[in-house]
């Protein structure tokens, strides 16, 4: 008894934590329709900014740090408000979702950058050192203090918002944003405030959970997850439901490791789902919030490019070309990791291909399609290993599995529209995350490995490491083989989904990106047509999973990681998605550069998070609206064939 | 003698109630639309106009009551499947598929009532171009509708006008039996509304028409017959002349005494 009291309190602690980070993130939800991946970071920055502050004052440096990290962060979460989300109000809420996606990558390689990647640890003060007796069991002081603390805050923040002239201005703008701007009031002045404050309370959360556990740069990116589950489940915008929210996760997270360690890391995404799916916005939210992000800007760049038919075809062939001679020159020219380089990028333009079908054509925002590769990838490790090496059926059999659960994942999620559809698909990415960590058979958190693949079937055929050829002075290496074999995969999955777009359900897909409801009224089944498309899609980027097994020779539950999906998003958007080429030159330029920077900076994901934070707020349309743009401007003028090759090259 | 007429009849409404909560916003609503005929609602605002509007399309299932289209009963379908039934309605103009050409948003519509009927590898790989009888189709729309000359316009690009046509074509193109339209000319000059009237009549003759409309003048121009409501409920149901002599239409929906 006393052991399942110590639980609940143990529970309420973590709660109590999860209540900070989440009631700034539903808030900002609320009244500026911000999605804010990077509140974790934030979250993370305070119990760093803890570390430093409390180390060189000793004891009382804790409540030092407990009043100043809060206020540094609160400081920073401002000046991001400001200085980047600014520009993107009005657009559609992906822009937000994506650009704070962006931040999570500088200020995470910031953290390593001043704090380093070990783990680290600063105590609390030593007033709290102790424990109490309570109940007849003695319990941490400093976890009563956490407790005591984190809910006093939640409290005085409640206080705020319905006593306070700011706190009514910041409720009413939730509800309506045009309404108190109409009033007069310059409401952008409070989306600062907003924004500073909830970064702040976060910092707070980080700061004392620093003094609890052990700080790293990874959590961040580890809470952020559970903290939307919060968000989530008490109802998008409501501080109560992520009050109510935050401390029913922690309780259930801490009850279930104790006493049900099969479902832990399953149980509070099942019941984010299941709460989805029964009653969509939230435990506590209001209900007009269900059509957040339904339907708004079309994001795709869609046609209108510049070149003419031929120029494309020509630039198509040439890009083919290029790509059909690049191991030809291994050894001489260069080494032969360009040709692994290059076997990477066509993998992730695959990957990327499948997701413009959704994000581009049905308008589905998708965050969880590393569920699907990841799928894929285990679908063929686990078939080479236990039912054939055959490289064909590995892959067919991944497109199938992939395409089942897509079919199942999009039956139940396509009922909820926008921010709402992006969140169970990144929840059921996570069951799946999670799931792969359970088992045996999956390989737990070593992954699988020591699959022997080989091209043919039933036996009879080579295996993909020995294939290789030479004919006179030219020799193609095994990796060089599997790369054509990529090459050709990646043209023909291109072409096919260019030709099923050309097609008329492609037509039907493009008049739901253009208007749904006009969509049905002109009688197409819309609800069906995005299940389709989502169907199309996971069993492209399960083939795509696959394809990266054998490539890799090893997966990990790695492959299946949320962070997977957001890159994803990244490189499409990049590259300019509704038009199937932009993802995938989007694939090609980020691995490029991604592959560039880790050469030369250890912190390439900084720079390569502040480049897109810069295309995300200037050059929304990606890569592919650049020739247009300057075309537009009379900078470009493009009569003859004289495009700019050197964006096509590094598809 | 009932067969005849059934036959006579394109849509009508038994009961139709639809309530939010409290409040009763259509209220057993029995609607009976000849054939060829042009069939007016109007009624104040509140009337229960925009929900029945709502209920006869498919955007609203009804509280209770029933849907009858062509002697069908569709009280239970999808706006979708009430298409391939033969029922239309027009949008306002923002609708139309903005990024898509013209003829492409004329293409869709044609295509819509043929989709169902074509293999799904037809469906899935089949260049659109290579249905002759959807393109012929297509271009006989296009024709017909004076659009022609903006086939390969952006829709985007049109003028106002040129978009509110292509809006009403897109109807036309799904070969609808009867289409409801949902105060088409909201807003416009009295010019406008005119030249819009006879654009819509220009390219929906021997189409049964069920207008909702707030604008009682216009009504009392085009209608066959008219329904008029009232809290939701029929208040007079009659030709023109019998509406503009109803005492009772006269004090409730003019206000006068």
């Amino acid at each position: 008894m006393s052991l399942l009291f110590e639980q609940l309190l143990n529970g309420l602690t973590i709660g109590v934590v999860y209540v900070l980070i989440a009631a700034g993130l539903s808030v900002i939800f609320g009244v500026m329709d911000v999605i804010n991946f990077s509140h974790g970071e934030l979250f993370a920055l305070g119990a760093y900014f803890a570390i430093s502050l409390a180390a060189p004052f000793g004891g009382p440096g804790f409540w030092l740090a407990l009043v100043v990290a809060p206020l540094l962060v609160g400081i920073i979460g401002a000046a991001i408000e400001r200085f980047t989300i600014r520009p993107l109000y009005g657009r559609n809420p992906l822009y937000q979702i994506l650009l704070t996606f962006g931040l999570v990558l500088v200020i995470a390689d910031i953290i390593v950058l001043l704090w380093g990647r070990q783990q680290q640890q600063f105590s609390g003060p030593p007033s709290l050192a102790g424990s109490i007796q309570i109940f007849g069991f003695s319990y941490s002081l400093y976890n009563l203090f956490i407790i005591t603390f984190g809910l006093a805050l939640a409290g005085a923040i409640w206080y705020g918002l319905n006593n306070t002239r700011v706190g009514l201005v910041i409720r009413a703008g939730a509800q309506d944003r045009e309404m108190v701007q109409n009033l007069g009031i310059e409401i952008d002045r409070y989306y600062t405030l907003v924004f500073g404050v909830g970064s702040a309370i976060a910092a707070a959360g980080g700061v004392v959970l620093g003094g609890y556990q052990s700080v790293s740069p990874a959590m961040g990116h580890s809470v952020i997850i559970p903290a939307f589950v919060i968000v989530v489940l008490g109802g998008l915008g409501s501080f109560r439901g992520a009050v109510a929210g935050g401390l029913l996760v922690g309780v259930i997270q801490t009850l279930t490791r104790s006493y049900v360690p099969l479902l832990e890391g399953l149980v509070v995404f099942l019941l984010m789902i299941a709460v989805l799916l029964v009653k969509p916005s939230g435990l506590f939210g209001d209900p007009e919030w269900q059509e957040a992000g339904g339907e708004h800007t079309t994001l795709s760049t869609g046609s209108g490019g510049i070149l003419s038919k031929s120029q494309r075809l020509r630039v198509g062939a040439t890009v083919v070309g290029a790509l059909l001679v690049i191991p030809l020159g291994t050894n001489v020219l260069y080494s032969p990791y360009i040709v692994s380089i290059t076997s990477d990028i066509l993998i992730w333009a695959l990957f990327a291909l499948s997701l413009d079908l959704v994000l581009g054509y049905a308008g589905l925002v998708s965050l969880g399609h590393a569920m699907f590769y990841g799928l894929g990838a285990y679908t063929t490790m686990l078939t080479m290993i236990h039912l054939t090496p055959s490289v064909l059926v590995a892959l067919v059999l991944a497109i199938i599995v992939a395409a089942i659960i897509a079919w199942v994942v999009g039956y139940l999620s396509i009922r909820v529209s926008g921010i709402y559809f992006a969140m169970i698909t990144l929840a059921f990415a996570q069951v799946f995350y999670n799931l792969v960590y359970k088992f045996e058979w999956t390989g737990s958190s070593q992954g699988l490995y020591g699959a022997t693949p080989m091209y043919g079937i039933a036996g009879i055929g080579v295996a993909v490491g020995d294939l290789s050829l030479s004919a006179g002075p030219i020799s193609i290496s095994s990796a060089e083989v599997f790369y054509y074999l990529l090459v050709v995969i990646a043209v023909c999955s291109f072409l096919l989904v260019r030709r099923i777009m050309v097609a008329p359900f492609g037509s039907v897909l493009k008049s739901i990106r253009e208007s749904q409801k006009r969509s049905r009224f002109v009688g197409y089944n819309v609800t069906a047509h995005k299940r389709n498309a989502f169907v199309l899609s996971g069993g492209l980027a399960g083939l795509a999973g696959g394809l990266y097994a054998i490539s890799n020779g090893f997966v990990s539950p790695d492959v299946l990681h949320w962070l997977r999906s957001g890159e994803l998003v990244v490189m499409a958007v990049l590259g300019g998605i509704g038009t199937l080429y932009g993802p995938m030159l989007g694939a090609g330029v980020f691995i490029f550069f991604e592959d560039l920077l880790s050469t030369y900076i250890e912190q390439w994901r900084m720079v390569l998070g502040t480049i897109f934070i810069l295309f995300v707020i200037y050059i929304p349309r990606g890569i592919v609206s650049i020739g247009p743009y300057l075309r537009d401007r009379g900078i470009i003028d493009i009569t003859e064939q004289k495009f700019e090759r050197s964006e096509i090259d590094d598809d | 003698m009932t067969t005849e007429r059934e036959t006579n009849i394109a849509l009508e409404t038994q009961g139709l109630t639809r309530q939010f909560g409290q409040l009763v916003a259509v209220d057993e609503v029995d609607l009976t639309v000849e054939k060829d005929s042009f069939h007016c609602i109007i009624g104040p605002n509140g009337a229960g106009k925009t929900t029945l509007f709502n209920l006869l399309s498919g955007a609203l299932s009804p509280t209770s009551g029933s849907i009858i289209l062509n002697g069908r009963d569709i009280t239970n379908t999808t706006p979708e499947q009430r298409v391939h039934y033969g029922l239309g309605r027009s949008f306002q103009i923002s609708d139309v598929f903005t990024n898509l050409t013209v003829k492409e948003n004329i293409r869709l519509g044609i295509q819509s009532r043929q989709y169902r009927d074509l293999g799904v590898v037809d469906k899935l790989f089949s260049p659109t171009a290579t249905f002759e009888d959807i393109e012929r189709r297509t271009a006989e729309v296009l024709e017909q509708t004076d659009l022609m000359e903006y086939a390969d316009t952006e829709a985007s690009a049109l003028s106002y006008g040129n978009k509110r046509r292509l809006e009403i074509s897109i109807v036309l193109a799904t070969d609808p039996e009867v289409v409801l339209l949902d105060e088409p000319t909201a807003g416009m000059s009295r010019e406008n509304t005119m030249a819009t009237i006879e654009m819509l009549q220009g390219i929906l003759a021997d189409k049964t028409l069920v207008l909702v409309e707030h604008d009682i003048d216009l009504v009392m121009e085009l209608a066959d017959r008219i329904t008029v409501l009232h809290n939701g409920a029929t208040l007079a149901v009659g030709s023109p002349d019998e509406i503009a002599d109803s005492e009772e239409v006269n004090r409730v929906y003019l206000g006068e005494p």
